[in-house]
């Protein structure tokens, strides 16, 4: 794969190489030089506020990816010799690919704009705008949970490397960008607890795996929870719980924000696969006493509710039409393109 | 012939200095990263051409705020970008580029005489193009292009990975 993709890019370099553009640097300054009305200049992305990115919330979400293939790796025993992960291997993919799933699930949150993250700070939404762009932050949720479902989990997310690390056996690199090690694999019928090092540039987190596996004719179960420590009492917990019973799958995923030990935020999110639906709950403001509740997907129809100080506010979203539909405290519908 | 990154890096400080002797080889190491962030969504190379020019004017017009040591092929494509999007809604035309399905036309009146690349526009859909284009010939990281494209770091990953995987399929008999 890496060698196609090597091919790919050095191939579309060079043919884009060949590209003749008719429009010189001369005829460019000419037009500058001229005497023009100030028009109003788009912020450059990179002074806006809010694409903020890093910090351990967000990286709570590499670490569960790290801890699932921990899981994986459980499932075929390693050799304490050759301690390397086998390349493409089914069940490791799948793993990976809800992992992936998960890391980028929470550097969403983490990339989320500032200005909009301000907007859970207060007690309710008291504009259109305000809930316009709180669906919207909803709606970008459901992007990634159903590029996720789309997607399938058939192409390879890691990538095994030897561990540079004495006191870490395991190492791998997921999405080529995230170096994992682990002490230990998590191959027992029996709950168990692995420690493992995530390293983000010059960053390196702690994190502690606890992981429980049964495993019946027609049905097997996984429960993984995963801590990432950015301090002793600051930390994320990631829980997930996978079922599988004669072709069904059921997921479910909880991610909670610990400060000095004090609940902050929390994701919810849950996927069946029978039934083709999501329910996600995102609770904002923990600490302030309310919260924000988002709904489900249905039937092409994501389904938005909210909760501020009191009432329940709904907005839908037809994901075939692209509109949103917007019921306000009067319950009149208003169409939103 | 494009330019290593410190010396883009270089042209901007010597360009925000007032020296336009630096622009024009600037211009000619960026210019097909610009035309082709236009040419993605506006599907024309006409267009195309008149938002490259556009483009660096406003470039050049907002140099004092650009920081060089940030990337400026990822600024350059948002400029880009935007104002291929602007003149799209001037002309009221529906693009539907968040819909997975779309894809650019197959017609061959699009073609820009480029074997693998015109391949690969027909057979991807627009947005995963684009995200190739930007990740492989623009060398820019995900998380620039989830900026620049205004969607989820996820789903780029995942759409990203998804064209790729398209890609090896489709063009295996391809002679790179």
């Amino acid at each position: 794969m890496k060698d196609f993709k090597e091919k790919l890019q050095s191939t579309l370099k060079e043919e884009v190489s060949t590209l003749d553009i008719k429009t010189t640097s001369e005829s460019i300054l000419s037009s500058y030089k001229q005497v023009t009305p100030k028009e109003e200049i788009a912020t450059p992305w990179y002074k806006k506020k809010g694409f903020f990115f890093g910090g351990s919330f967000g990286l709570a979400s590499l670490v569960t990816a790290s801890v699932i293939v921990g899981i994986i790796l459980g499932c075929k025993p390693q050799s304490e010799v050759n301690p390397l992960i086998p390349e493409n291997d089914a069940v490791m993919n799948k793993v990976c690919y809800e992992l992936f799933g998960g890391v980028n699930f929470v550097n969403l949150e983490n990339s989320s704009p500032m200005s909009l993250k301000r907007r859970f700070s207060k007690k309710e939404i008291t504009s259109f705008d305000e809930f316009y762009d709180m669906s919207n932050y909803f709606y970008s949720y459901y992007d990634l949970i159903k590029g996720m479902e789309e997607y399938g989990n058939s192409s390879s997310f890691y990538e095994p490397i030897k561990s540079d690390k004495e006191e870490y056996p395991y190492c791998i690199l997921i999405s080529n960008q995230y170096k994992c090690y682990f002490a230990s694999t998590l191959n027992k019928d029996y709950k168990e607890k692995t420690k493992g090092l995530l390293l983000d540039g010059d960053n390196s987190y702690e994190i502690e795996i606890t992981t429980e596996k049964e495993v019946e004719e027609d049905e097997s179960e996984i429960e993984t929870s995963i801590k990432l420590f950015s301090s002793p009492n600051s930390y994320i917990l990631i829980e997930k719980e996978a079922e599988m019973e004669e072709g069904e799958n059921e997921l479910s995923y909880c991610l909670s924000e610990y400060k000095d030990n004090r609940l902050l935020n929390k994701i919810e999110y849950e996927l069946e696969s029978e039934k083709k639906s999501f329910e996600v709950n995102i609770h904002k403001g923990i600490e302030k006493g309310y919260e924000y509740e988002f709904g489900n997907v249905l039937d092409n129809i994501l389904n938005i509710n909210y909760k501020g100080e009191e009432d329940w506010d709904n907005v839908s979203f037809d994901t075939s039409s692209n509109v949103f539909s917007y019921m306000d405290k009067n319950f009149s519908a208003k169409k939103i393109l | 012939m494009i330019m290593e990154k410190s010396e883009l890096t270089n042209c901007i400080v010597n360009l925000k200095k007032g020296d336009m002797d630096y622009f024009p080889r600037f211009f000619e190491s960026t210019k097909r990263n610009v035309f082709l962030s236009a040419y993605v969504i506006l599907h024309s190379k006409e267009e195309a051409e008149d938002i490259v020019n556009e483009t660096y004017i406003k470039f050049l017009e907002t140099l004092d705020d650009i920081n060089p040591n940030k990337s400026i092929m990822a600024y350059l494509a948002t400029i880009s970008r935007n104002l291929s999007l602007n003149l799209i809604k001037k002309r009221e035309r529906e693009v539907e580029l968040e819909d997975e399905d779309t894809r650019l036309s197959s017609n061959d009146d699009y073609d820009l005489g480029l074997g693998v690349f015109d391949k690969a526009r027909k057979i991807l859909p627009s947005d995963e193009f684009e995200i190739i284009l930007l990740a492989m010939v623009d060398d820019l990281k995900q998380r620039e292009i989830a900026k620049i494209m205004k969607k989820p770091l996820g789903t780029i990953s995942f759409k990203y990975a998804k064209a790729i995987k398209t890609l090896r399929r489709e063009l295996q008999d391809e002679r790179f």
